[in-house]
């Protein structure tokens, strides 16, 4: 066992003792009185470890290898580059002192760093050496349909197989003409995303960055304003429930969303992180099934907002609380200058089931003190020449989609239906279109919650939406712009535009509490 | 060994079954619990002692799940619109795994008003839909279809809604013990859409790539 970790392995005995079984969570239940009706509560993690005594893990950057034989086309002459990822099974600590399988890309959790850049096209093989079907979405990719990463079964890749994504990173409208690098994105991921099982394939380990970077933002970088590439972190945030013996338990019938009860930074249970007193980028992901965060710093700093989703924010937006459902990304700077030799990024929400927590987008349910999910170390003198990004700086143009563009509204009510979960009255069918937008149109999508307490981060695969107005009024400043995900309390509204552009066929949009998608909370629509 | 010595052991053997099943109440080594596998993780399967529309006593977790391909749902006998809907759609899926599987999966029907549905009126429940050979429906004791109920999720958070049976009729559990993998999904989506969530459920992308042992555990 470890020196700097302690984990405590209770006997089933024990467990029971304490009221930790899982009938011993059910008489639980009926002692503290009336409640809503619930599926079986999941054991708690039986084992105990100290937090912070691990150190928070940079995901490698996957190295291109040579070129192989591939159906990939793309309309540059500019050579891809070429990568081979086998997803395989693989141990590896997460609680400290505790070796856990985990299902990843490479057999990391999570998964390498992939890095793009617009311009120069990426083929990716994608190799299953698991023993379930996968499939590989690119998150805020604008990729073709056949590299999109779709739920269908003529997209599976079943085990012992592999499939070549083919990735343009061509700027979207450039089928037509030029292309828009105001859309250029920034930080994506790529998870998994095969047809019914999403939820535990995401939940044992297939999710990574893809970071895709152009002349603009190098340009950011190497003026100064953003910081180097040695201060800029991509940090995916989970929640994870472990049986006595490490393993991961993941329950496929809770249908709510499943939570867990260990709070996992980059693969690791609440690690520490050394800083120098300067300014860090932070691409914060949060990546649970059904856990959302409501982030904030324990010394009262603030954020420095520069991204949202996919895309750089026109401008840099201070922040003192970042709120995030599933799949969401807040790409931010925090400065670190005359900060106090601990600082802690805490989650505040309270969420107590995969339902969501209580209150709304506006004002979720807090429960402070938070729980501490990164220690940072903070280390040294005040750094001189540090970035120079401070709130309002100009990143990334935005180019609207004006009103006037809009050929079509369509109304997609996302609602619960005899304990499973349908978008308009009805049920993924990955052989049924529900929407057909033209190629080259700009469409009106309103995104309604049906209500019933349950949130619904709604996540539209190909291109990002601009939302409109969120509950009849102007959106939050931050979420103004372009996004890829948009997250829907209960009874929300959202209008939104999108452009269809570059490529035609099958792109799905579904809610991101992943149990929800799994029960085909899900719509299939073609580019036509 | 003479024709008529086989014959009265071979008969022996069947009256011997036979009284077995009439008089014996199965046993479960784990009380109403079998550990199984699901998910990567060691759980206790609901395993109550139940009685089938045959009057047959039977262990939901020994007779109809262990080591096999298997649906799950729950229904009652008078419920009108989605139990009557969910089953012509479950035995519709069935028939379209037969030449996928070379076998139909079992499918159990466990009641929602056990007070109602004995097992004499399952029995007439099954032979006016035609009785199809793997097609069980459950009655017991309603502490005991509640537990499968809630292990299974098909719960509702509002407990005015879960009190209402009609709303849990609609779902089906489909599990291939082998695998631990087990799918819930609303029957609302159509007898292809099952049919092919219950192969992949069962590890088959192929013809080729047909398990021997779907539908029924190894020495059935």
């Amino acid at each position: 066992m470890s020196a700097f970790g302690r984990a405590i392995r209770f006997s089933r005995r024990d467990l029971v003792k304490l009221g930790f079984g899982v009938a011993g969570a059910a008489t639980l239940g009926k002692i503290v009185g009336p409640r809503a009706a619930r599926a079986q509560d999941p054991p708690p993690t039986p084992i105990r470890f100290t937090p912070f005594t691990r150190e928070l893990p940079i995901p490698p950057t996957l190295a291109p290898v040579a070129p192989f034989a591939t159906s990939c086309q793309f309309a540059t002459a500019t050579t891809p580059n070429f990568y081979r990822v086998l997803m395989r099974k693989a141990f590896t600590e997460i609680i400290p002192g505790v070796q856990t399988e985990i299902w990843g890309y490479e057999g990391l959790y999570p998964g390498p760093t992939i890095r793009g850049r617009m311009g120069q096209p990426d083929v990716v093989r994608q190799v299953n050496g698991l023993d379930v079907e996968t499939s590989v979405h690119q998150h805020g990719g604008h990729n073709p349909s056949d590299s999109d990463g779709l739920p269908v079964q003529d997209q599976l890749i079943f085990p012992g197989g592999f499939k070549d994504y083919c990735y343009p990173n061509a700027e979207a409208g450039s089928s037509r003409g030029a292309g828009d690098p105001n859309d250029n994105p920034t930080t994506l991921w790529y998870h998994d995303h095969a047809t019914d099982i999403t939820g535990p394939n995401v939940y044992h380990g297939l999710a990574g960055f893809y970071l895709i970077t152009d002349a603009l933002e190098e340009g950011l970088v190497s003026s100064g304003k953003l910081p180097a590439p040695a201060f800029d972190v991509p940090l995916v945030l989970q929640d994870r429930r472990f049986n006595a013996d490490g393993s991961l338990f993941y329950n496929p019938f809770d249908h709510d969303g499943f939570l867990g009860d260990v709070f996992v930074a980059n693969g690791k249970a609440q690690p520490f992180f050394r800083v120098q007193r300067r300014k860090y980028r932070f691409r914060i992901l949060a990546g649970s099934n059904a856990r959302m965060f409501f982030l904030r710093l324990s010394n009262g700093f603030p954020f420095l907002q520069i991204g949202n989703d996919s895309w750089l924010l026109p401008f840099a937006i201070q922040r003192d609380r970042i709120f995030l459902g599933m799949a969401e990304r807040a790409d931010v700077v925090i400065d670190f200058h005359d900060a106090p030799d601990v600082v802690f990024l805490e989650n505040i929400l309270r969420q107590d089931s995969g339902r969501g927590p209580g209150g709304d987008t506006d004002n979720p349910d807090v429960r402070v003190p938070g729980t501490p999910l990164v220690k940072f170390v903070v280390e040294g003198a005040n750094v001189a020449n540090d970035a120079t990004i401070v709130a309002g700086d100009l990143l990334r143009p935005n180019t609207p989609i004006g009103a006037d563009e809009i050929v079509a509204t369509r109304l997609f009510e996302f609602n619960r239906s005899n304990g499973a979960w349908q978008v308009n009255g009805r049920f993924y069918d990955e052989n049924r279109a529900d929407a057909n937008p033209a190629l080259g149109s700009a469409e009106r999508w309103i995104l309604k919650n049906g209500g019933g307490g349950w949130w619904h981060p709604i996540h539209v695969h190909l291109e990002a939406h601009q939302v409109q107005s969120f509950n009849g009024i102007a959106p939050a400043l931050h979420n103004s712009f372009k996004k890829d995900t948009t997250n829907l309390g209960p009874g929300d509204e959202a209008e939104v535009f999108m452009r269809f552009r570059d490529h035609l066929g099958r792109f799905v949009m579904h809610c991101h509490n992943i149990e929800h998608e799994d029960m085909r909370m899900m719509i299939r629509y073609d580019v036509v | 060994m003479d024709r008529s010595r086989l014959a009265f052991i071979a008969g022996s053997a069947v009256a011997l079954a036979c009284r077995r099943r009439a008089a014996e109440v199965p046993s479960a080594a784990d009380g109403p619990y079998a550990e199984t596998m699901i998910a990567g993780s060691r759980r206790r399967f609901p395993n109550p002692l139940l009685t089938s529309h045959e009057s047959r006593a039977v262990r939901l977790y020994d007779d109809f799940v262990r080591g096999r391909l298997v649906l799950l749902n729950f229904a009652y006998t008078r419920c009108e619109g989605k139990c009557p809907l969910g089953l012509r759609t479950l035995l519709a899926a069935r028939s379209l795994l037969l030449p996928r599987l070379g076998c139909a999966p079992g499918l159990v029907t466990l009641t929602l008003d056990p007070e109602h549905d004995t097992p004499g009126v399952l029995g007439r429940f099954v032979a006016a839909h035609g009785g199809p050979a793997g097609w069980t429906c459950l009655t017991g004791a309603r502490a005991d279809l509640e537990t499968v109920r809630r292990f299974l999720g098909f719960v509702e958070p509002d407990p005015r809604v879960d009190a209402d049976r009609s709303q849990h009729g609609a779902l089906v559990a489909i599990g291939d013990d082998r695998r631990g993998r087990w799918q819930v999904a609303s029957t609302q989506m159509g007898a292809a859409q099952i049919a092919q969530l219950a192969l992949r459920t069962a590890g088959v992308s192929s013809p080729a790539s047909r398990p021997a042992t779907t539908c029924a555990a190894r020495g059935d």
